[in-house]
């Protein structure tokens, strides 16, 4: 068997191994590769950009922790450029772990810009009931979240929601997104009907689905995973987790070409030598 | 318990889970088992503190809306399937219920979005990108027309067009998909060197 048979019987873990070392190496020694802006990104920074002070931004963080590498950081960008703007937020989720991971985010964020709980933002926490829980809300928020935050206190003792009374009061819908409920939910039941604009960021998973609600003017812009919320990092000027982890990334993609080349070579020069049905 | 001793059982339970890639090992099994049950626990205590709870003493004891008592006896209808032949039948009602108004529901609002898309194929050609997004398209439909049989140079070209299109963008879906799991590895080593064992700043 020659070196090139050889390729086609790698052993799975010394490839997982490699793989390790490219994502880890960067994170000790960041070479800093440069992260270009997508015309995607920049219509999400635009969007909130474009916001007036003391306008409502309504998240929702559908994600679970699988997919939160990827999320979280697109929340804790949009929480440092919308408190610049003294602009707020009302939170929630339509999964189970979504809103607690939201306020790991945006929680440190406030204390650190001085921003208090109930007149700057408020958490709903995790609400079940995907599309009808979102058509509540289209015309009673409070009813939609049970009346009651993630703590269970009542929505009605924080300022923000005095002015906050329904979806109708918002101006802009940030959905992030790894399945159902999602984005999908939100366009259909919210989004739509009220003609608001929806925009906020996919695990790359789904990204590419999404593309033709993007073209379409349905969503405005969307942030693409780790890459997208890195993009995102780099537009409001708070590199996080997503900026730091693009050198990994960037060298994971290049570890992942080079396999599937040599992968390819093996294959097709195994098939040389012993012809197209493996000899037989 | 202590944020880092939190954190530190994370990365103990991160570890046990990535054992499974060296092979199938107990250390694996016991953080699959850790996590289903902690999910499930977590997303019960929730739904029932955040939604039912706080529904059950506002809207119905508080405002008096005991009109909801409707759907919870049509929800718990569902049950009697384990009741036997007397009674099994009554859960269908439940799956009538939920998929009738679910139909019905979806129905009404998917149309606006839908449509959305359905105009928006139909583009003036400014560019290069709009002229490949209609030979894209009508090669794609016209791959899909099992009506017609693709004989002959023209008809099979387009066909192939069409279905050379889809794999580009099967590719597309594929490679973002390798990237969105590139990420996640990154965010756990993240977690691990940064916020466990503080190795990396």
């Amino acid at each position: 068997m020659d070196s090139w048979n050889k390729m086609q019987r790698i052993d799975p873990r010394l490839i997982y191994l490699l793989i390790l070392l490219a994502m880890v190496i960067p994170m000790f020694k960041p070479m800093g590769l440069p992260v270009a802006v997508s015309p995607e990104t920049k219509t999400v920074f635009e969007a909130i950009d474009s916001l007036p002070s003391n306008a409502v931004i309504f998240i929702s963080h559908d994600t679970g922790p699988g997919n939160a590498p990827e999320l979280d950081p697109m929340i804790a960008a949009l929480a440092r450029q919308a408190f610049k703007k003294n602009i707020k937020l009302v939170v929630m989720s339509l999964w189970e772990m979504g809103a607690q991971f939201a306020d790991d985010q945006i929680k440190p964020i406030a204390a650190a810009m001085g921003k208090t709980y109930g007149v700057d933002y408020v958490n709903l926490g995790y609400k079940i009931g995907g599309s009808m829980t979102i058509r509540t809300m289209v015309n009673d928020l409070s009813k939609g979240a049970a009346g009651v935050d993630m703590d269970n206190k009542p929505l009605d003792s924080f300022p923000l929601m005095q002015r906050v009374k329904s979806l109708k009061d918002v101006d802009l819908l940030f959905v992030t997104t790894v399945g159902s409920p999602g984005y999908s939910d939100w366009m259909t039941y919210a989004a739509e009907p009220l003609k608001k604009k929806l925009t906020g960021g996919a695990s790359l998973t789904m990204y590419s689905g999404l593309q033709q609600y993007i073209r379409s003017g349905q969503l405005t812009g969307y942030l693409g995973g780790m890459r997208g919320a890195a993009e995102y990092e780099r537009l409001v000027g708070a590199p996080g987790k997503g900026l730091a982890g693009m050198d990994s990334q960037s060298l994971g993609h290049i570890l992942v070409i080079l396999l599937i080349i040599l992968g390819n070579i093996g294959y097709f020069r195994s098939l040389r030598a012993t012809g197209p049905a493996g000899g037989k | 318990m202590s944020a880092q001793t939190g954190l530190w059982l994370g990365g103990l339970v991160t570890l046990m889970a990535w054992s499974y890639l060296y092979k199938e090992n107990p250390f694996f099994r016991v953080a699959e088992h850790i996590y289903v049950g902690g999910a499930m626990a977590y997303g019960v205590f929730n739904t029932y503190y955040q939604v039912i709870l706080p529904t059950w003493q506002k809207d119905m004891v508080k405002d008096g809306n005991w009109s909801y008592l409707i759907p919870i006896v049509i929800g718990l209808l569902i049950y009697t399937r384990y009741g036997g032949r007397g009674w099994n039948w009554l859960a269908r009602w439940t799956m009538a219920f939920w998929v009738g108004y679910g139909a019905g529901y979806e129905l009404a609002y998917s149309p606006a979005v839908f449509m959305k898309q359905v105009t928006d194929t139909f583009r003036p050609i400014k560019g290069i990108n709009d002229v490949l997004y209609f030979l894209i398209v009508a090669a794609s439909l016209f791959y899909f027309l099992f009506t017609v049989k693709k004989e002959g140079p023209l008809p099979k070209g387009v066909a192939m067009f069409g279905r050379l299109s889809m794999m580009v963008a099967f590719g597309a879906a594929f490679g973002s998909i390798t990237m969105a799991y590139l990420s996640l590895i990154i965010g756990r080593l993240q977690y691990l060197l940064k916020d466990v064992v503080h190795l990396v700043k």
